[in-house]
């Protein structure tokens, strides 16, 4: 390890503030077990955190374009590491994969596979490369390597959209994560949540740009971690005995597998299952019947809605009614969709309980097939996606040298392996003590939890348990539950204390809040730095480029929030939607500009339309969130992996147009060879 | 120098390439042979997935740190062949 003073100063208020930080998790627990009010406790928690990242964030404000934009390029590898972690670890990560494990078992480490396997191509293929060349930001680089002559207004431009895109769907859905985060654990509207929450994203960011990012996601990584392991630690000691999920879980997955067998062979299961065959077989006949079963449809709330208002029934039942009736859809085609969505998912449902540890899980060796293709594509996608995200890029231009760089690539991932090692432990842990407490429990009392998380949205419940067949006891195919609150409610299902849920929710919000500003920061310069400064005002002073980033963060900020606040569902599709798109688009330029010398620009501008067209096309004719139909899919791969047709697209045609033109001029090549050399 | 240069570029050519192979294949085999590696079970872990959810990240971690450490080694070695010819 380097003795350098900033190191040396990093390290010791990095191990002040650890050490701070549990305490103030000590005091707060001895302060539950007191009988400090629960209410008080989230509040406390949570604001103790925000102060703590705008402390540290007005205290690094800056200036300078290079500490501005990226830290001043001098932060030490393991540092560097560790905020790449919290700029990488986002909501999906910490509330998503998890949630996706504990719904899809075996086929949800496609998530964990694909977000890590994609730092071997940072690390190997464009770390190293963007850091020696030493631009602000990723169309920078791209203009750099391919400019013909002094302008590359072309590229620039492609890879600048590009970089918005990606970079905004991505901020949208972290800004979305922080209102919820917010509103479930201080009871605040969600929308106000959304705005308090880019308060204090703005106070990290706005002063100090990429130092006070760095020094913030530092901050935000100990208590990502610490939020995570603690809670999930303590299940695993208490479910098998042995404190280190990662190890745990071995065991916990045999037993776990054990309980699947027992509740598959139970009667009461059987019942389950069969009524929601019958409510599918249901809607299958009204479908046939359009359009007079959705006229009967209609007359027949109406008259329900009539009998009960001459009735006298109850309030309640009479909104209810009403409701039902102002739900009922607009048209005959509007019924259609709604139906066959409702007979898929009950169709879902009717189907036997899949074993957790079973792999690409079919009734067929062809729909199996299917399955495992489209865990590999993507795998792909993600992979490739990860190694072309602008945000994570960037972060490779805060090293301190090119050697550097490649070591806070390795940091980066054994602090992200940390994490994602717990989370499939946490699924399988979750998932056992719900199949062992929840399930055969009494409807009559119900754990409180149950009732919280499923009050939090009436419109959305997180969480529903229906008696369908009717015998007074929780079936598992009763239970219908939101993967996103599996890892906030861990502490609540597991029966820890309360400051657990509150350490939680902490670690959620940092997780959002950490990506959230590294990717406001990649969009403001890229507006600021690529647009103004390149294309706009080349004269434009060192001063001025920060001030306008500054101005630009502000305003982007405020239209992400405005866009979140629009609760649009699709969010989460969105952002796998970007993993897909920035891989068809940047991550062949990327890579064949470094490693193909013969690489030009009329290439580079061919592959990254070609992707990025392939790309759009493939989702908006196979997503439903898009207009599109699964029907239309190729091979039968999920709009998701949309990039396993943009990316060989992109290929396609950067290198078949490359070799078509002129080859690059002796500047550029010198530029490459300036790449690849050691110094 | 300009030797110097188109040497230490083969070498980490090399290293990104044999790298690169050990990544695909590591990827392929843990998602291609799944259902069959299922049938393996090795102290309560089924081993298909141990290797999706640990082993093959440990791989990757692997790769990353071994790509970092050869690297360096690479860049001293030019370097201290190109202060011997000066």
């Amino acid at each position: 390890m380097s003795a350098d003073p900033l190191s040396r100063l990093l390290r010791r208020y990095f191990w002040l503030y650890t050490a701070g930080f549990c305490a103030l998790l000590a005091s707060l627990a001895v302060l539950e077990h007191e009988g400090f009010p629960r209410f008080w406790l989230g509040y406390l928690f949570l604001f103790s955190t925000i102060v703590v990242y705008a402390t540290i964030g007005v205290f690094s404000r800056t200036s300078d374009v290079d500490e501005y934009f990226v830290a001043g390029r001098r932060i030490p590898p393991v540092f560097n590491g560790m905020a790449t972690a919290a700029d990488w670890i986002s909501t999906a990560s910490f509330i998503g994969l998890a949630g996706g494990l504990y719904l899809h078992g075996f086929d949800g480490l496609a998530y964990i596979l694909g977000w890590t396997g994609g730092f071997c191509l940072i690390a190997l293929l464009i770390a190293p490369y963007l850091r020696r060349l030493g631009q602000y930001t990723v169309p920078d680089y791209l203009a750099a390597r391919y400019a013909s002559s002094e302008s590359a207004v072309a590229v620039r431009t492609i890879a600048l959209i590009a970089t918005l895109m990606i970079s905004f769907t991505y901020v949208v859905a972290q800004i979305y994560g922080v209102g919820l985060i917010t509103s479930r654990f201080t009871g605040i509207d969600f929308s106000v949540g959304i705005f308090l929450g880019l308060a204090s994203i703005l106070v990290c960011s706005f002063l100090g740009g990429m130092r006070a990012i760095t020094l913030t996601q530092i901050a935000q990584y100990v208590i990502i971690v610490i939020a995570f392991m603690v809670p999930v630690s303590w299940l695993a000691l208490k479910q098998t005995g042995i404190p280190l999920p990662q190890i745990a879980y071995g065991t916990a997955l045999e037993r776990l597998a054990k309980q699947e067998q027992a509740l598959m062979e139970k009667d009461s299961e059987q019942q389950v299952r069969d009524s929601y065959l019958k409510q599918a077989r249901m809607l299958e006949e009204k479908i046939t019947e359009l359009p007079f079963s959705w006229d009967a449809g209609r007359t027949e709330a109406r008259r329900r809605l009539q009998n009960l208002q001459t009735s006298n029934a109850s309030l309640i039942d009479i909104k209810a009614a009403n409701r039902a009736l102002a739900d009922y859809p607009k048209s005959p085609e509007a019924a259609r969709r709604l139906w066959e969505r409702q007979r898929e998912e009950a169709l879902v449902l009717a189907q036997p309980l899949q074993p957790h540890k079973q792999a690409f899980a079919g009734s067929t060796p062809a729909a199996s097939d299917i399955q495992r293709n489209n865990f590999l594509a993507l795998v792909f996608c993600l992979m490739l996606g990860t190694a072309a995200l602008p945000h994570v890029l960037v972060r490779s231009a805060t090293a301190r040298s090119v050697p550097e760089s490649r070591s806070s690539v390795f940091w980066a991932l054994v602090f992200i392996l940390l994490l994602y090692t717990a989370l499939p432990a946490l699924a399988v842990l979750v998932k056992y003590e719900i199949m062992t407490t929840l399930v055969g429990s009494d409807y009559a009392n119900l754990p409180s939890w149950v009732s919280y998380w499923a009050g939090i949205d009436r419109d959305k419940p997180m969480i529903s348990v229906t008696d369908i067949n009717a015998d007074g006891l929780v079936q598992f195919g009763e239970i219908l539950l939101d993967g996103d609150m599996i890892v906030l409610a861990t502490p609540e299902i597991a029966g820890l204390p309360y400051v657990m849920s509150a350490l939680i929710a902490a670690g959620a919000l940092a997780a959002a809040l950490s990506t959230a500003d590294g990717l406001l920061l990649t969009i403001a310069s890229a507006l600021s730095h690529d647009t103004y400064f390149k294309m706009m005002n080349p004269r434009a002073s060192a001063q001025r480029r920060v001030t306008a980033s500054k101005l630009l963060l502000l305003v982007v900020a405020l239209v992400a929030a405005y866009v979140a606040s629009f609760r649009a569902g699709d969010i989460l599709s969105m952002v796998s939607a970007a993993f897909s798109l920035a891989a068809s688009t940047l991550f062949p330029a990327l890579v064949l500009g470094i490693f193909w010398k013969r690489a030009n620009q009329q290439g580079a501008i061919a592959g990254m339309l070609t992707g990025f067209l392939a790309c759009v096309i493939y989702l908006v004719q196979t997503s439903p969130a898009f207009g599109g139909s699964a029907a239309n899919q190729w091979f039968h791969i999920a709009s998701v992996c949309a990039g396993v047709f943009g990316v060989p697209a992109g290929f396609t045609a950067m290198i078949v147009v490359t070799l078509l033109t002129p080859a690059p001029s002796e500047r550029q090549l010198h530029f490459v060879d300036q790449l690849r050399s050691p110094q | 120098m300009s030797q110097q240069r188109t040497k230490h570029w083969q070498w980490a050519h090399a290293l990104t390439l044999t790298l690169l192979l050990v990544w695909l294949l590591t990827t392929l085999i843990v998602i291609v042979f799944a259902q069959q590696l299922a049938s393996i079970t090795i102290a309560g872990w089924p081993l298909h997935y141990y290797l999706a959810s640990q082993g093959a990240t440990l791989v990757y971690l692997a790769i990353v740190g071994i790509y970092a450490w050869v690297m360096q080694r690479i860049d001293a070695l030019t370097d201290d062949q190109s202060s011997n010819e000066r």
